[in-house]
């Protein structure tokens, strides 16, 4: 199961604070959403070094970004925490 | 191609002992499909119009030996909505009356009354009941009057010619500072007091400045609630000693707030206000003296509001 | 008793500076730089 698969049958989806989250829990699931939150991560810190940001507002501004391109169908989560199809 | 254009105007031309007399038959063009045809031209590429229709009328005559004699021209356009460029316009007329008298071939203008009222224009910042009166000579085009409602508060202008240089003074009365606060995007914060301005624009060579325009409060002053929250505590993060600006801002009671704004061609903006007031929470006694200077491109930024309007709009439409 | 005067001394104003400084162009550079991650081959969107 990669991360895409999981998206697809609704497992795993988008957050605002740019990281992803399980939909349906599972082992399996939880360990793609905690390795790909990490590398996550490290590439939003990167990007906020170099422009003198912080991680979080880069989190927040790739968050929108994330919802923005999540294409319908897969999980968002929504202003009041809970998961929708988008 | 401009076909579609040409079938709709059509003029009568007679010519006897002389005289040429020429009349454009009153004839009416929606502007959905005039828009379409005139894709290929300069302004009018990015611009998807939704309604509107224009009506145009006009009558002249022209004698051959004395090379003189008189046009008028009158043009309306009524309920014109849609995108031009990235600005949003919501019904918009237009009114056009053009006189001239034809003298050795020189033509005078007798006749120059016209008129813009738009419902809303959104540049950004919303501007709505815009009221434009104005002078359409081509070498020297001039607004006579012009008014605008924006943040809850007038904007207004007279005599203003673009494209000469030298003065022009922007009123502003009324504007509510929680309508500027809210560009700040601090979840929660609010303020109270309204804000009057009068900005010197100055027209020069390289383009428009504005040199010390002066922002004031009106009295009685107002209040400014900013609560803590994880964007202010970035912003505190970020900053040293910021955490205690903020304390004030929790709960900022402000009597005074007067400042200068200045502006360049190249869209950099800078405005500094002092606020004097009173945070209970900081201390019931020793009043605060707040100095708050601002720096931003003024042109980005309506740029990227303007962005952040039209994503918001895709999103509302997907959920329509 | 002899009146005394007493002169409230007024109390010294606390000053405080903040200076804010929006730049729009680094919104458009984290902008290129996001688009990398969430494009299709960073395997991580």
């Amino acid at each position: 199961l990669d991360l895409q698969e999981a998206k697809d049958q609704g497992l795993i989806g988008e957050r605002p604070d740019g990281m992803i989250g399980a939909v349906q829990a599972s082992p399996e699931v939880n360990k793609i959403v905690t390795s790909i939150n990490a590398q996550r991560v490290d590439a939003y810190k990167k990007i906020a070094a170099k422009n003198g940001m912080t991680t979080d507002q880069v989190a927040i501004l790739a968050g929108e970004k994330a919802l923005q391109k999540t294409p319908s169908g897969q999980y968002i989560l929504n202003g009041s925490g809970q998961w929708v199809k988008k | 191609d401009f076909s579609t254009l040409q079938q709709i105007i059509s003029a009568q031309v007679t010519l006897a002992n002389q005289r040429l007399k020429w009349q454009i038959l009153p004839s009416q063009l929606t502007l959905v499909e005039a828009n379409k045809a005139g894709q290929g031209l300069k302004y009018l590429d990015k611009t998807q119009l939704t309604s509107g229709t224009i009506e145009l009328e006009g009558a002249g005559d022209y004698h051959l030996g004395q090379q003189g004699g008189q046009l008028a021209l009158s043009l309306t356009a009524s309920n014109v909505s849609g995108l031009v460029q990235d600005y949003v316009l919501q019904n918009a007329s237009l009114s056009v009356e053009q006189g001239y008298k034809i003298e050795r071939n020189q033509f005078l203008s007798v006749k120059d009354n016209n008129h813009l009222s738009i419902d809303l224009l959104d540049i950004g910042v919303p501007l709505s009941a815009i009221n434009l009166d104005f002078k359409a000579d081509i070498n020297q085009p001039e607004i006579r009057d012009l008014h605008a409602f924006v943040l809850g508060g007038e904007l207004s202008v007279q005599r203003f010619k673009p494209l000469a240089l030298g003065r022009t003074d922007v009123k502003v009365k009324g504007v509510q500072l929680s309508g500027l606060l809210a560009y700040g995007q601090l979840p929660g914060a609010s303020a109270t007091g309204l804000i009057d301005a009068n900005i010197p624009l100055q027209k020069e060579a390289d383009g428009f400045h504005i040199y010390n325009g002066e922002i004031f409060a009106r009295a009685p002053g107002g209040q400014i609630t900013i609560p803590d929250s994880d964007v202010v505590q970035n912003l505190a993060t970020t900053n040293i000693g910021v955490e205690f600006i903020f304390k004030v801002l929790q709960d900022l009671r402000y009597s005074d707030l007067a400042g200068k704004l200045n502006y360049q061609p190249n869209g950099e903006m800078g405005i500094e206000v002092l606020i004097k007031g009173l945070s209970p929470q900081v201390s019931k006694t020793r009043p605060i003296e707040f100095n708050y200077s601002h720096q931003e491109n003024l042109i980005q930024l309506l740029r990227s509001l303007r962005f952040s309007n039209e994503l918001e709009r895709k999103i509302e439409d997907k959920y329509l | 008793c002899t009146p005394r005067v007493e002169v409230a001394v007024p109390d010294k104003p606390i000053t405080v500076n903040l200076n804010v400084k929006i730049d729009h162009e680094i919104r458009v550079k984290v902008d290129k730089d996001l688009e990398q991650i969430f494009s299709d081959d960073s395997g991580l969107f």
